[in-house]
């Protein structure tokens, strides 16, 4: 007998049809922001869809209402035990995890990081179709690599772009975020901005120096607006340090004193956000908020900028910039080029809507817009960025390989 | 379909017919089919676009991992296109773990072609006619049947499960460490609770209250949650012996629940019977006492009642207490002519005294207050890992061994047992000299493989013919390295402790790849990583070892 031919009794099918998505995201806060339009794309195919996170960011990922379940990663709870040289609890814990998500059934895997933890636990499970880094689009990948590698500047491509280009026919999808679960902070005042001095990395925390200029002036000439710092705990030394040199009623130090729902809510009341390339700046641009965005040091705009309109973005225009988070610097010029100047005449044009044609030597202040193949940025005042045609030349390689994959 | 498959099996399978004929029990598993695809407990059974190209890839899967195969045993029913497969290829065997659900099964999908071409069918393991047989464990019996898989690979239960509770605090807390790295060698399965996590509250429970009561009130309520957790662990894990040592909190609560539950109790008291004495609270409860004292302290345990007690003395863990190639600057650091590692308890701070003309070094904590030896203290007395005082004795001329006494000024005369430090520096293949104890003398032979005094005149003789002759007394401290390595170690007292109960303990030959392996052969992750990272193919379990590496990697550098 052909067992192509094996005979089957009838019954009722009971199987869910709808498919299931396992997407690991193991990086920070505004990683996972910034994978929010590639899941609203696989949310609009009917996913149902599992997130797999770094259990530092549980309450983040739980307000976002297209994820169907999220699955921490309880890293804590490993290095404690390979602290301890526990290997034992520590591979059946594992163990057990890895099993879990077997038992899951996924239909499709989309590993978002490039990281060796992604790729085991990615080969462990054996799902029928893996997409993402390692996995989909190799040849556009590559040619994404061979960028970063030779020349960084030259990269054209934003992150929330590339998460998307790892699915067929994705449509480009604004950051957005349920903004109705906030937790209100009583009190504020009806005017104010937010400046967020801190970052991941020490490199790219604001100059205080610049930062406690910028505030003076901008009191002074926005006399009915308030200041807010937010960061957060480990940062609070970063808002003493700016309220030892101001005394002033109308700065609101928030450094670590806010919750995840309460930052939403101070973001959404604000005028303006000023701040690096920090998940902050992501969580406004999901929240649709004016941003200025100080990009310097190792944190490039093209790669990582905020994914709105709604921004300006400033760069210096140095030979050495971008570098790398593990570059050591013992000038840090970048950073005092975009000093209190460049800032004020950013926070004009965002909250007055101010045209004036200013320019800033080694600045470049871009703004971003969409085209159909996400977000690209120009710039706003004049044409100094000399990388800029060759930047375009390759978005528009990349993106032919892409169609041809 | 259900007639047809019953016909032929009772043909060719009749024992397997005769059980299935019968009325099973019905179990929780879930058979579906939907005209094409088999779903068992929602788990797809076979691809439903080429299953036979799915089998083959496993089956090749298989090949690749085994190798020399020569009869097979299919652990369970669910894909028949792996079985068929594979009983067109090798002498085959099928293992069913459910009865019911192969029933089930059965309505569904015609198996007659492959009840003609299986050697056997059977369920239970007793009934495979081979003698030795890979098994090949289809996908969804992977995942539902684990406890019968993990039953199945175990031969015949030849092992004991055993739960060990770690004291709080205390030089039994490695020890109760090197009991579990050793029972981790044996056919045992072992689950550890780590009670020292509890040391911590404990301080703060005693430093917080200002009235006594409070205290005490709230340390008993807190000893009553730790045996809440002992009994939680007792139910969950199932152990058939309960193993404590001196400090683990092990409450009469505890003890007797394991009592109802025909669970054996052993206590190893690693203490001064006479310093610590909440032994009598408990001693009689536990069905096997290990002590390090033995003669008057046995007629004690036989007056409450204790019945099987038996004396075993500490010992060394060599992959722990070794001797080491140290580099210069850990030779300089840590070495001088006279060490001592220890706490600064009355009768050395005495004794010492008389030593303070040596280049001699005193490492360990509770030195406080000291004037007399202040300069010779090491670090300000701080607590000195294993790692650290490993590399001491190394580094040292000559290791010096004084058992601890609060009132004497000196020597304990009438000391009885032997430290767990005579065993661990006699590990090291140093040369020590220790103070004379009465049962000394069946674990070393005096002055052939350890050096003793009983007062400072005789100690001096000895350090200082060592100094003038240090050859002579290397050959010493080897005779001693012998023989701790042959009689001394922790494995040797877990031996000793299982005969006692009357259970063989045998070493598993752990087969390169699995868990296990892992865990008995190397000693840290980058080296589990290492070896991992050399090999052409890994499997699943190797690969779980790789990303505990990337973790360590990424987030403790």
């Amino acid at each position: 007998m052909g067992y192509k031919n094996l005979i089957f009794s009838e019954k009722p099918s009971t199987f869910n049809l709808q498919p299931s998505a396992l997407v690991i995201q193991l990086a920070r806060f505004g990683d996972i922001l910034q994978t929010i339009p590639l899941l609203t794309n696989l949310k609009n195919r009917n996913f149902k869809i599992s997130l797999l996170i770094d259990e530092k960011n549980f309450t983040l990922c739980n307000d976002l209402e297209i994820i169907d379940r999220v699955i921490p990663l309880k890293i804590g709870k490993f290095l404690t035990f390979l602290k301890n040289k526990d290997y034992k609890s520590c591979y059946f814990e594992l163990y057990e995890f890895i099993k879990y998500l077997k038992n899951e059934n996924f239909d499709f895997l989309i590993n978002l990081n490039h990281s060796k933890i992604n790729f085991i636990i990615s080969e462990l499970l054996d799902i029928p179709e893996k997409l993402g880094f390692k996995f989909s689009n190799k040849k556009f990948i590559n040619y994404l690599y061979s960028i970063i590698g030779s020349n960084r500047k030259l990269n054209p491509f934003n992150l929330v772009d590339v998460f998307n280009y790892f699915i067929k026919d994705f449509k480009v999808i604004k950051l957005h975020i349920n903004d109705k679960s906030f937790l209100k902070v009583d009190e504020l005042p009806e005017k104010y901005i937010i400046i967020h001095p801190g970052a991941g990395h020490l490199l790219r925390v604001l100059n205080s120096e610049i930062l406690t200029n910028f505030i003076n002036i901008f009191l002074e000439q926005y006399k009915d607006f308030f200041i807010i710092l937010t960061g957060s705990e480990n940062e609070k030394n970063i808002g003493d340090g700016i309220l030892k040199r101001i005394n002033s009623d109308k700065i609101l130090n928030f450094i670590g004193k806010t919750n995840y729902l309460q930052l939403k809510y101070l973001l959404k009341k604000c005028k303006l956000l000023i701040s690096t390339d920090t998940g902050i700046m992501h969580l406004a641009a999901s929240l649709n908020c004016n941003i200025l965005a100080l990009f310097y040091a190792s944190a490039f705009p093209f790669e990582t900028g905020p994914y709105t309109e709604k921004a300006l973005v400033v760069t210096p225009n140095l030979e050495c910039y971008p570098c790398t988070e593990f570059r050591h610097c013992n000038t840090l010029h970048c950073k005092e080029l975009i000093n209190e100047k460049v800032i004020l005449n950013c926070c004009k044009v965002l909250l007055n809507n101010d045209k004036e044609n200013k320019r800033f030597k080694n600045v470049i202040i871009y703004k971003p817009y969409f085209d159909e193949h996400g977000i690209y940025l120009k710039e706003k005042f004049g044409q100094f960025d000399k990388f800029y045609n060759d930047r375009l030349k390759n978005r528009i390689k990349g993106l032919q390989i892409l169609k041809n994959v | 379909m259900y007639e047809h498959n019953l016909k032929i099996l009772k043909k060719y399978h009749p024992d397997l017919y005769n059980i299935l004929i019968k009325d099973n029990e019905k179990s929780n598993i879930n058979v579906v089919f939907n005209g094409n695809l088999l779903k068992i407990n929602n788990l797809t059974c076979f691809s439903k676009y080429n299953p036979e190209k799915e089998a083959e890839k496993l089956i090749h899967k298989f090949e690749e991992e085994k190798s020399n195969i020569k009869d097979v045993v299919v652990f369970g029913f669910s894909n028949p296109f792996v079985i068929k497969k594979i009983s067109e290829k090798y002498d085959t065997v099928i293992y069913i773990p459910d009865i019911y659900a192969f029933e089930e099964v059965l309505k569904f999908i015609d198996f007659s072609e492959i009840f003609k071409n299986v050697k056997k069918i059977v369920n239970n393991k007793k009934d495979i006619p081979f003698k030795e047989y890979e098994i090949f464990t289809l996908p969804v019996e992977k995942k539902i049947y684990e406890n019968k898989l993990e039953e199945f690979y175990t031969d015949d239960k030849n092992y004991l499960k055993v739960l060990l509770v770690n004291p709080i605090y205390g030089g039994s807390l490695p020890i109760a460490n090197y009991i579990a790295k050793n029972l981790n060698k044996f056919n045992i399965k072992l689950k550890v609770i780590n009670s020292e996590i509890f040391h911590e509250c404990l301080n703060y429970i005693k430093n917080i209250f200002s009235i006594k009561k409070f205290e005490i009130n709230t340390t008993n309520s807190f000893l009553n949650f730790i045996s809440d957790l002992i009994l939680n662990e007792i139910e969950e894990f199932k152990p058939d012996v309960l193993f404590g040592v001196a400090q683990s909190p092990i409450s009469v609560k505890v003890l007797n629940y394991c009592q109802s539950k025909g669970i054996l109790k052993i206590f190893w008291f690693m203490e001064d019977y006479k310093l610590f004495t909440y032994w009598k609270e408990f001693a009689p409860f536990y069905d096997f006492y290990f002590t390090i004292q033995k003669d008057e302290f046995f007629n004690e345990l036989k007056k409450i009642g204790v019945k099987n007690y038996y004396y075993l003395p500490v010992a060394a863990e060599p992959s722990v207490h070794k001797p080491l190639e140290l580099t210069e600057e850990e030779k300089k650091y840590y070495g001088s002519t006279i060490s001592f590692v220890g706490a600064g308890y009355y009768n050395r701070r005495m004794f010492f005294r008389n030593l303070i003309d040596y280049d001699f070094k005193i490492w360990g904590s509770d030195w406080e207050g000291e004037v007399i030896l202040k300069d010779l203290i090491q670090e300000n007395g701080r607590r000195i890992t294993p790692e650290e005082y490993v590399k001491i004795f190394n580094a040292s001329l000559i290791n010096l061994n004084l058992h601890s006494s609060t009132y004497l000024p000196g020597v304990d005369l009438n000391g009885d047992f032997v430290n767990p430090r005579t065993f661990e520096i006699a590990a090291t293949n140093s040369i020590q000299i220790v103070d004379r104890r009465k049962y000394l003398p069946e674990l070393f032979k005096e002055n052939e493989e350890i050096l003793v005094f009983s007062d400072i005149n005789e100690l001096k003789n000895i350090i200082n013919d060592i100094i003038k002759n240090p050859s002579k007394y290397r050959e010493v401290a080897e005779r001693g390295y012998k023989r701790v390595i042959n009689e001394h170690t922790y494995e040797h007292r877990i031996i000793e402790i299982f005969n006692k109960i009357g259970f063989q303990l045998e070493k598993p030959s752990f087969l390169d790849g699995t868990p296990d392996f892992y865990f008995f052969k190397f000693n840290s992750i980058e080296e589990i990583a290492d070896y991992i990272n050399k090999k052409e193919k890994i499997n699943d379990d190797e690969k779980i070892f790789l990303l505990m590496n990337e973790l360590k990697k990424m987030y403790l550098k």
